[in-house]
Formats: C-alpha cells, structure tokens, sequence
C-alpha cells in the first residue's frame, strides 16, 4: 500500500466509523434498548466489539454485505454509507462492466453537472390515461 | 416527478421546492381474519417487488400499458399496507408535507366516492404526510378501517366492482399534491446557523438529525423509522419457549410451508397448471375489503389553500396476481405470507399507534356497507381461512411508528 493509499484508507476508517457512531447514539437517544451497541451488532450479525473497533476507526469499514445490512439498521442509505467507506456496491460495478464504454462516458459527463440537471436523467415512473 | 427506487415510488417536486420529496412503499403484511373483532395493526413483512410496466410490454394486458405506472404481484387474499415515507428536511421543523390521496379501482379509500380531481375538505379524500404514517384499509368508521386485501378482478369482490357495479381499473391510483412552496417556508423556515448553534448548547442532546424528520402540524417524529424487511428464506424466530422447527419455518419459498395461509391461493408450486393458465390469461387483481383493524385517518389541520393543487403528480399501481408473475416479468415471486393464526401461534407483536394531538375522520358509510371478502367468499362457496385470534401481545409504541417485528 503507498503513503497515499494509507492516508486515503485511514481517512475512510475515521469518517465510516464516525458517521455511523453518530447516527446509531443519534437513534439510540430515541430508543435506548433497539440501537445499543450489542442490540445493533447483533441484527447486523457482527461481535460488538468488532462494531465498537468500526466505529473508533480501529478497523476499516467492514465488507459490502454488512455495510448494506448497517445501512439498514441505521435506517441510512447503503449507497452512501459504501461510498463513506471508500466503496461502489458489486451491483453498481455490474452495470458498468456491461457496458463500460458508455457509462464510463456517462458518469464522465455528469461528474460537474448540478443535481438538478442530473435529476433530470433519472428514469421517471410514466404516467398514462386513466 | 414519480421516480422508482428499491421498490418505493418516490414522488418529488423540484419545481416547487428542494424538499418536496416523499416516498412511498407498500408493505407485504397478513390478512387478519373478518370477524366481529377489531385486529391490531399486524407487521410488516417487507415491500412488495415493483417494476415499471413499460419493461413489460409485451406479457401485460394492453391497458396496463395504457395507463401507464408501474406493477406488483400479489397471491389472492394477500393483504397488504401502504407505508409513507417523508424525507427529513435537515434545520427545518417538518418534513415537506404532501395532501396523497389513494384510491383503489378509481374508488377513494377514504370516502367511497369515485376519483376526482382536486382536494376536498367537506369529505376529505386524502391523507396528509407527515402525520398519517400508513394507510392499512378503507377508512368505514371513526378510528377503524377494512384491510386491503387482494381479488382477482372480474369475481365481484373488489370495492370498485361493489360500488361501481363494473371491473374496469383494479389496482390502486394515488395522485399527490404538495404543499405550497411559500407555506412551507413561512410555517417552517430555515433555521440560520446562528440559531442553530444557540439551541445545540442550549440543548446539546438536540441533534439536527431530528428536526425536519416528520412532525410539524400534524405530529413530530414520524417517516424516519428504519425497516427491517425479512429477507427471503429467513424464517420466524422459534415459539416462545420451544425450539424452532425446520419444517415450519425453514426456508418458505422453497417448500412453501407457510402456504396453509391464504386458503384459496395456491403457491405457484402447489397451483395447477389450470390455476396458472387462469391468472395469466387474466392477471389483474383488484383490492376488497378484509377483516377490521384499529386505525385512524387523520383530518388535515392545514388550510385547503395551502395545499399547490396547480402541481400534482399521479401513479396508476397494477396488481398482479402473483401465479402470472413469472410469465410477466421472468422473476420468481415473492413466497406468500404467513397466516395470522400462524403468526400469532408464535406470540410474535402486533402494534398499536395512537396520537392524541389529531382528530381522526369519521368514516365513510359507503365503505362501511361494502361486503368483505369472506362474507363474499362464504356465499359463493370458497370460504377463505378465517380463523379469529385472541390475546395477542400488542406493543404500543405513541410518536414511534415502527411495525416490523425483529426477525
């Protein structure tokens, strides 16, 4: 692993771990029993001390599946909390290897554009006459 | 705009509003019997796969294309909830509030009157979100409804046919209106960094994370409640005080084994082959009116006029009967539910939720007299399971709406 690599990996420890310790004592306030370290851990089928060690950045962010199964959990959006871990989901990933070219090209073209713009890309449900 | 993400139809509005989003789901759930009791709200069991039905052009009815929207499939006699989802609007007070109405076959759920256009007060015919967390049922009285449970359309069971005397639409349409933009922003406005620094010392528990969550009028704290859908083949915890059985909870959609619930439907695998050829020939199921559930619709507490009826979006939802699934869309379904009588034997929760702050709607008396799908299926002769339950443990959780069991 290079220095930059480390710092990068180092940096995704720390803001995973944060991020999801923040919104677990978030929820916890609401509902002390269901979002305990212990109670959290175990619906995500992981020891609590390895969820303890995520959350202080002792550990790197854990794989897809468990990060997906936290996003869960922590009623948090799996697509963000994968990015935070410095991750895209393998389903992501499969789209673009089908067609590389032309979602390389796309994501490219869309990297500056506002959200708003992008919004307008996004499949829309149709509606028709009834 | 109505866009489809992970089985939610999110609805938003960025013309009016940066906020104006809300989703919506519909929660696979049981079918609780039709006696003279008044049921709890069951749980959720995770939302119904939905699909846009233009990918299926060509294995769908002509007018499904027609109307356009997208499709779910549903066993005969599934029930079924509608969860709404309001996005947190982060240093605000609420969520963007959304009037949603709801109707099933053309028939709003809550009046009984045929669809029309706009919002009305004098027989509200919409829900209001954030405040109305679900919508189980057709709202027949103050404080009770009559749960969504899916017919084949075309038997006479399904509300549009009672009322309308014809099987034309089946499915559910909603349509939804958000609040105006500079109603929003004067009832609700951004709270500077100023302000927010002050209430964070002088609150240091307070976490912006809440504010904005839901709430506002019509209740605070709602539509951030995270879901624990049981994924596929993850069975029920054991009964309480016995050890699991592999039989009757192991994996449902390979053996079926929860199968016993919804009498008259079949599991694809356990359906002949006459019962398949009869649902893809004709896939369309509309939703009837099952057993009593304690529920209340709450009235608006907003002024009609603050509603921008100028702005509205609206989704036609195909219901398809789950044996066509396959045909339709290539996928296997969802395995059917548990039935209550099941459920229950395991001592597992029901809910309650109740919020004292809001008035509920009194009902509607045209619902009230439609016939239920057991006392319909009872005279034709295909009597569903209908097992009445007792004493079922029910977890009250006020100001918390959270109906999924801990699977």
């Amino acid at each position: 692993m290079t220095s930059v690599e480390c710092v990068v990996y180092a940096t995704h420890m720390s803001e995973f771990g944060d991020y999801i310790k923040a919104r677990r004592e978030q929820l916890q306030k609401q509902d002390a029993a269901a979002f305990s370290l212990r109670k959290v851990a175990a619906q995500v089928q992981i020891e609590p001390s390895y969820l303890s060690k995520i959350e202080r950045g002792l550990q790197p962010p854990p794989g897809e599946a468990t990060i997906v199964s936290l996003a869960l959990a922590l009623g948090e959006d799996p697509d963000v909390l994968l990015a935070l871990a410095g991750k895209v989901s393998e389903e992501l990933k499969k789209i673009i290897q089908q067609r590389p070219k032309l979602f390389g090209q796309l994501i490219r073209q869309l990297k500056d554009m506002p959200d708003h713009a992008v919004l307008h890309l996004v499949r829309e449900v149709r509606d028709g006459n009834w | 705009m109505i866009s489809l993400e992970h089985n939610e139809l999110v609805i938003s509005f960025p013309e009016v509003h940066e906020l104006a989003r809300v989703g919506l789901n519909f929660q696979r759930t049981l079918r609780i019997p039709d006696n003279d009791q008044v049921y709890p709200l069951p749980p959720g069991l995770g939302s119904f796969p939905l699909v846009h039905v233009d990918d299926y052009k060509d294995n769908v009815p002509s007018n499904w294309i027609e109307h356009g929207g997208v499709v779910l499939p549903m066993y005969q006699s599934e029930a079924m909830w509608i969860c709404f989802n309001p996005r947190p609007a982060p240093g605000r007070a609420s969520a963007y509030p959304f009037a949603i109405k709801i109707s099933t076959g053309k028939i709003d759920a809550i009046t009984g009157e045929e669809l029309k256009k706009g919002l009305h007060r004098n027989k509200q015919d919409y829900v209001v979100v954030p405040g109305q967390p679900w919508l189980d049922g057709y709202c027949v009285k103050k404080g009770i409804i009559r749960q969504f449970v899916a017919m084949p359309l075309g038997q006479g069971y399904s509300a549009e046919e009672q009322i309308t005397k014809k099987a034309e639409f089946g499915g559910i349409q909603i349509v939804v209106y958000p609040l105006k933009a500079e109603v929003y922003d004067r009832l609700y406005p951004e709270i500077a960094i100023d302000q927010l620094r002050d209430r964070l010392r002088s609150n240091p528990d307070d976490s912006p994370w809440d504010w904005g969550a839901g709430g506002g009028a019509m209740g605070a704290g709602f539509g951030s409640a995270p879901i624990y859908p049981m994924s596929a083949g993850s069975g029920f915890p054991p009964p309480q005080g016995g050890p699991a059985s592999s039989a009757a909870f192991g994996s449902a959609s390979s053996t079926g084994s929860w199968g016993a619930s919804p009498a008259a439907a079949p599991l694809p695998q356990q359906a002949s082959a006459k019962q398949v050829a009869k649902a893809i020939a004709a896939p369309d199921m509309g939703i009837a009116p099952g057993g009593r559930m304690k529920q209340d619709i709450y009235k608006d507490t907003f002024n009609l006029d603050d509603w921008d009826t100028e702005n509205c979006s609206r989704c036609f939802i195909h219901l398809a009967n789950s044996l066509a699934w396959k045909n339709i869309t290539g996928a296997v379904p969802p395995h059917a539910p548990p039935s209550a009588s099941l459920y229950a034997s395991h001592g597992l929760p029901w809910y309650d939720y109740y919020d004292g702050d809001l008035d509920a709607l009194s009902g509607s008396g045209k619902l009230a007299n439609l016939k239920s799908v057991q006392e319909l299926s009872q005279k034709k002769g295909e009597p569903i399971d209908n097992k009445p339950l007792k004493n079922l443990p029910v977890v009250n959780q006020p100001q918390k709406p959270v109906r999924e069991g801990d699977f």
